[in-house]
């Protein structure tokens, strides 16, 4: 990711796969790529890319079309703009593309990164970079770290074969209260247009401010030839962003103090304890400096086998996302330990956010 | 610097190429690009557009 200007190629820096569809002018005609806690291709399908290029290769067809015309009709332009050379649309208003993301920047602009950071840039560092650099400036806040939200947090399913025609509207949710149903197709978000599912999600990323989207989508008759464009707003819920966490390589640089080193038990060690195979079992295996660990009296040994009541089996790095989706600094949090084979009740504030680390491995 | 060439077996690769709206699927690729100019040169000579594509491999 070296020099990659980032404002141009946003995209979730701890995925594995993206792609972007632009015009000889690099103005962005979508995204496509993504993923979630299910697995790196869970987002992805040749079916749902084909469509997103299908849908890309016919606007940029109509563009051209469109730019021939005005060539024709006017030679003595079109000469005067082949001179001018190419327009970089940023700033500008055009309903074909992606607005811009403001001022150009590239990794190197991160201070911390420029200070530490030799050899190749990786997307995943990008992100650890940014949260590092939000911590020492003290701007730092859990919302950073739900980039890019599911469209299932504002009630939507996406056809994975598709992309961005919807499947399933889950019950409750701002997509039902909306009136959008099972196979309407979003073809925008505000003023984002949609061609895939990561144009979706990266029009949810952009809200920062409202708490309400403006949807455009086509409903198909029966015949699936006549249809009607809908546009309805999407009211969004109080903690909307909010995804797990656990699968992100970035969750490592982000600046929260546990105070303790620990790991889920294994297959091996489950069955020789006797204990179920789905529920939660964190073993502590050091208490390290300040930190949550220290906040809530936890000790080495101890076995933590539930959450703010959730039992469930995770992964340390699925519990480590339940703390931050659950808690913010100061929050009181509940935990119950196996120690010494007594089950014990913990409670304490979650820490401030804090770190020493000014560098990513 | 140990940690540094430890993990530089991540290797972030910006690949980029062409495709046409029609032809054979062959074809649809116009080629593949190491540099982002002389991939948008081309796309500007040929009218087609460009797909640029991050991989990461850590």
């Amino acid at each position: 990711m070296n020099g990659i200007d980032l404002s141009r190629f946003e995209f979730d820096y701890d995925t594995t796969w993206q792609a972007f569809f632009l015009d000889a002018n690099l103005n962005v005609y979508s995204r496509y790529g993504g993923r979630d806690e299910e697995s790196a291709e869970s987002r992805l399908s040749k079916e749902s890319l084909l469509t997103t290029m299908r849908e890309v290769l016919e606007v940029h067809q109509r563009r051209r079309e469109v730019d021939r015309a005005a060539t024709s009709d006017n030679a003595a332009i079109s000469r005067q703009t082949r001179q001018v050379g190419p327009r970089d649309r940023r700033g500008e208003t055009d309903s074909d593309f992606h607005p811009p993301s403001g001022e150009s920047t590239i990794p190197e602009d991160i201070p911390l990164l420029k200070a530490a950071h030799q050899g190749c840039v990786h997307c995943h560092q990008i992100q650890e970079y940014r949260h590092l650099q939000a911590f020492h400036e003290k701007k730092f806040s859990r919302e950073l770290l739900f980039g890019f939200p599911l469209p299932e947090n504002v009630g939507i399913r996406f056809d994975r074969e598709h992309g961005h025609k919807i499947v399933e509207i889950l019950a409750g949710a701002a997509a039902a209260k909306a009136g959008l149903t099972t196979g309407d197709v979003v073809t925008q978000v505000d003023d984002v247009p949609i061609h895939s599912e990561q144009d979706f999600r990266w029009a949810l990323h952009r809200v920062t401010t409202s708490d309400q989207l403006a949807v455009t989508a086509v409903r198909f008759g029966k015949d699936m030839t006549a249809f009607e464009t809908l546009r309805v707003k999407l009211v969004l819920s109080p903690a909307w962003r909010q995804t797990e966490l656990g699968w992100r390589k970035s969750l490592r640089s982000v600046p929260l103090a546990l105070g303790f080193l620990a790991y889920s038990l294994g297959r091996e060690e489950r069955r020789s304890a006797k204990f179920p195979e789905d529920r939660l079992a964190i073993k502590v295996v050091s208490i390290r400096g300040e930190g949550l660990a220290s906040n809530v009296s936890l000790k080495k040994g101890d076995l933590i086998v539930q959450l703010e009541g959730n039992s469930s089996r995770r992964t340390f790095e699925e519990f480590q996302s339940d703390l931050i989706r659950l808690h913010a600094p100061g929050d009181r949090v509940q935990m119950t330990v196996l120690r010494d084979g007594k089950s014990v009740n913990l409670e304490g504030p979650f820490p401030d956010w804090n770190s020493t680390t000014t560098t990513v491995p | 610097m140990f940690q540094q060439r430890v993990f530089c077996f991540a290797l972030t690769i910006a690949t980029l190429f062409a495709i046409s709206a029609s032809a054979s699927a062959q074809d649809r690729l116009l080629r593949w690009h190491e540099s982002l100019e002389g991939a948008t040169a081309a796309a500007r000579l040929s009218g087609k557009p460009l797909c640029v594509v991050f991989r990461c491999v850590r």
